[in-house]
């Protein structure tokens, strides 16, 4: 099966979120497309601000986190600000088994966004950028077993043989690690996760359909009442 | 109002404006704004979206339909507080295939009480994921053949100068002597091609280059 999960906080929350933390928000300043995108704001102290991607559904509609072996992930990004110490990185997208690194897209202070595969000491293998300022692009990363491809607005930066180590079960957007006086911003919308490779590219959106017509079943009760013409 | 403007406010409006299910069995549901394709868009999954909260001790699912069939969460009690629950599915429950336009326009979304009273739902919509593949243009198969074969040269035992359109590709085929290959006449770098092999040097940007084998070595030559 291909997609798992999206979000694109058409409804103005943060309830297709499995988590966050900090200085999240929604609002339509942030949106790539349709009405609402969330900002999130890295502080600049050692505090966090992060969201927590899902890649699927409990029985009872819930999005949460389940251990894979191919992790795909899409998301719109603009950054306004980056990393305010020059030569030090902030994570950007980090992939994890619980708190065991996996694989991470890390955004330098001249911003530059590198690709890291494996240990979290391993060294980098890819890079893109300098990226643009308050410009959206579309940055898509499936990690399988043995190899990974990581595209940015549908064109392939990096792909080749290389595994994660083992099973993820966990994405995070804007999450930090102990890494003080630095602090970006990034603006996300249209997310979606996978469990093969399957890529939709910058072309794809959530829209939202709003209830708008009576069905077929009115066995609820109505509040507020309707009061009856005088 | 309208029953189903009570469930339509984004951002959800909380206890302002809600449904309530007062008893077991008790269902609703309201129907959705049409979905706007662009051309060639399609749709790669929908999540019903249920916000919805317990005032009470009740239980229930929240359901998504197309026409009579139903998918919906297992029945569950949810917390005092305001959360959103998805329905979330890759094909129609209609059909068991992709979404259609129509099947989405056609979406019913609610709950059902399953045991107890109290549920209180404030907002429901349907979320799509909509993606438009790319447009792969079809590649002829073949393309126009463009080998020539040149006259085969004779060696003299000095340079012998070969010049080579710009794109094309040089074909070399020594018979019974190596050939030497050089960029300028009378250097000392060379390449050297073994007897009875054949190399393709190119595509040129409008080079000469200079073949040198022993006296009366046919050198076979073409142009691709």
């Amino acid at each position: 099966m291909p997609a798992q999960w999206f979000a694109g906080f058409e409804a103005g929350d943060t309830n297709e979120l499995v988590g966050l933390a900090g200085a999240v928000s929604v609002g339509a300043a942030y949106k790539r497309s349709g009405n609402y995108g969330c900002r999130i704001s890295v502080p600049q102290s050692t505090g966090t601000a992060y969201i927590t991607l899902a890649n699927g559904f409990d029985a009872n509609g819930n999005p949460t986190t389940v251990s894979r072996t191919v992790y795909t992930q899409g998301f719109g990004m603009r950054l306004s600000t980056l990393p305010m110490v020059q030569g030090v990185w902030e994570y950007l997208l980090y992939v994890a088994y619980s708190t065991t690194h996996r694989a991470s897209l890390r955004l330098d202070g001249n911003g530059m966004i590198r690709l890291h595969v494996g240990a979290s000491g391993s060294p980098h293998i890819a890079s893109f950028g300098p990226i643009e300022l308050g410009r959206w692009y579309f940055c898509e990363l499936a990690v399988l077993p043995d190899r990974y491809i990581w595209r940015m607005d549908g064109q392939v930066v990096a792909q080749g043989l290389g595994g994660p180590g083992g099973s993820m079960n966990v994405a995070y957007l804007g999450k930090r690690f102990n890494l003080a006086s630095q602090g970006y911003t990034l603006d996300v919308d249209d997310l979606y996760t996978c469990d093969d490779g399957m890529f939709y590219g910058p072309t794809a959106r959530v829209a939202r359909l709003n209830a708008n017509a009576n069905g077929t079943a009115a066995g609820w009760s109505i509040y507020p009442p309707d009061v009856p013409d005088p | 109002m309208e029953y189903w403007a009570h469930v339509a406010q984004v951002p959800q409006d909380g206890d302002a404006t809600y449904l309530e299910g007062m008893y077991p069995g008790a269902a609703f549901n309201v129907g959705v704004a049409d979905v706007a394709l662009a051309p060639g868009e399609r749709i790669v999954a929908a999540a019903g979206a249920l916000c919805w909260r317990n005032n009470s001790g009740g239980s229930g699912r929240a359901v998504l339909r197309v026409g009579s069939a139903e998918l919906a969460t297992a029945n569950f009690t949810p917390g005092p507080a305001y959360d959103t629950v998805f329905v979330f599915t890759l094909k129609s429950p209609a059909t068991g295939k992709p979404w259609t336009k129509a099947e989405v326009d056609a979406v019913l979304l609610g709950a059902v009480v399953y045991s107890g009273s109290g549920l209180r739902a404030t907002q429901a919509g349907l979320h799509v994921l909509l993606h438009t593949p790319p447009v792969v243009p079809i590649q002829p198969k073949e393309r126009p053949m463009n080998f020539k074969a040149l006259e085969p040269l004779t060696a003299t035992g000095s340079d012998q100068a070969i010049d080579v359109p710009r794109g094309a590709t040089l074909v070399i085929h020594p018979l019974a002597a190596s050939v030497e290959v050089r960029h300028i006449t009378g250097g000392t770098a060379k390449v050297t091609i073994p007897a009875d092999s054949m190399v393709m040097l190119g595509p040129s940007y409008g080079q000469t280059v200079y073949l040198r084998a022993t006296a009366g070595t046919v050198i076979e030559l073409g142009l691709t």
